[in-house]
């Protein structure tokens, strides 16, 4: 997740408003490495839109990056969950959608036998997940830039809840990467 | 500042338990401390620091973190936002707050080389309005507190910055230095 140094994950003008972060070769270098140890994703259904408007796609364009081609093929290959209550399960996209019961749905997710679940933008799902304490670990990219207000990362967490540092990386941007797993 | 991950920099009334401090932060944080002249705190934290800071280092039992903290406090200048204390010159204490921003200024245009700011969350939010504030030194702790006193307040503008210096501690505590551009 891309969040400035005061915690905002998207600015004022809502929607998409994430002009504001540093995503250069260094990063997704960076970040596709991990990326490749998950095979399920999680998004709200405004970010899934997002993703799927482009994604299927992308690889095929005649000017796809290294970056792109690699991005694409991961996420055909993976498992999308995705929280709505207006739109409808796929298979051949490989699309669950979930909501009803997102503790239970959670949980059967991660105790089946599938490896790492990542969640992709989506504040408000992000939110909902860590209001009912289902978020295990935090992956950060935090940018050097104080946006003022906006969507904040962290919303509704209620209980106090310590984590472990895993890890941290330094980009030559001045994004520095932190990701945490929640001490149970 | 020490701040938790979820951006506060204490709880709801202020606690401030979920901070990590160890010999290995009090040693970086001297260190730094060290390159500083002038420290600026809002009334309450000044009076906290000076209930103790001033005797701190002959203390039979001082660490040596109390001792070179201690000496440092008692040589620096100290500048105290309020309206209802007044300036000591015998502690070296200067109140200001009738018209920050020319206050302010003043004194980074003085001969100091630096002014630190410590924990002072409500004086840290007046600067940062203002555009005073010049550098971040955070120390990110690996908690999320869920609410209380954010550090980040009340920031109007978008603020380009460059970081300057990280450093992980082994704690899990991570320490960002940023300066505005």
């Amino acid at each position: 997740m891309h969040v400035s140094l005061d915690g905002f994950v998207q600015g004022p003008k809502g929607n998409g408003d994430i002009e504001y972060f540093i995503v250069d070769k260094e990063i997704n270098d960076f970040a596709s490495k991990r990326i490749q140890s998950c095979d399920a994703a999680l998004y709200g259904r405004k970010t899934w839109q997002l993703m799927e408007s482009y994604w299927p796609v992308a690889g095929n364009q005649p000017n796809a990056s290294a970056h792109t081609k690699e991005h694409a093929k991961w996420y055909a290959g993976i498992d999308h969950y995705v929280l709505s209550r207006t739109i409808k399960s796929d298979p051949s996209k490989k699309l669950k959608v979930i909501g009803q019961d997102l503790v239970k749905e959670i949980n059967d997710i991660r105790n089946g036998k599938g490896n790492e679940i990542l969640i992709f933008g989506s504040p408000s799902t992000g939110h909902a997940l860590q209001q009912l304490g289902l978020v295990d670990g935090y992956w950060l990219f935090v940018n050097p830039i104080l946006i003022g207000s906006g969507t904040p990362l962290f919303d509704g967490q209620k209980a106090t809840t310590k984590l472990r540092l895993v890890e941290s990386h330094k980009f030559n941007s001045g994004v520095v990467s932190v990701s945490y797993d929640r001490i149970k | 500042m020490h701040v938790s991950l979820d951006g506060f920099v204490g709880g709801p009334n202020g606690e401030m338990d979920w901070i990590n401090v160890d010999d290995d932060l009090f040693q970086f944080a001297n260190e730094r401390t060290k390159a500083s002249d002038a420290a600026l705190y809002g009334r309450k934290t000044f009076e906290m620091m000076d209930a103790y800071w001033p005797t701190a280092a002959d203390q039979p039992n001082a660490s040596n973190h109390d001792i070179e903290h201690g000496n440092w406090y008692n040589e620096v200048d100290k500048i105290v936002m309020s309206r209802t204390i007044k300036s000591d010159p015998s502690k070296k204490m200067k109140v200001i707050g009738k018209d920050l921003v020319k206050e302010i200024n003043e004194i980074k245009n003085g001969n100091g080389k630096e002014i630190v700011i410590f924990g002072s969350p409500g004086a840290g939010h007046s600067l940062a309005q203002l555009g005073l504030v010049d550098e971040y030194w955070l120390f990110v702790n690996p908690i999320l507190i869920g609410k209380g006193i954010p550090m980040f307040n009340g920031q109007k503008e978008l603020t380009k910055m460059k970081l300057v210096e990280t450093h992980v501690f082994k704690s899990g505590v991570v320490c960002l230095n940023h300066q505005k551009l």
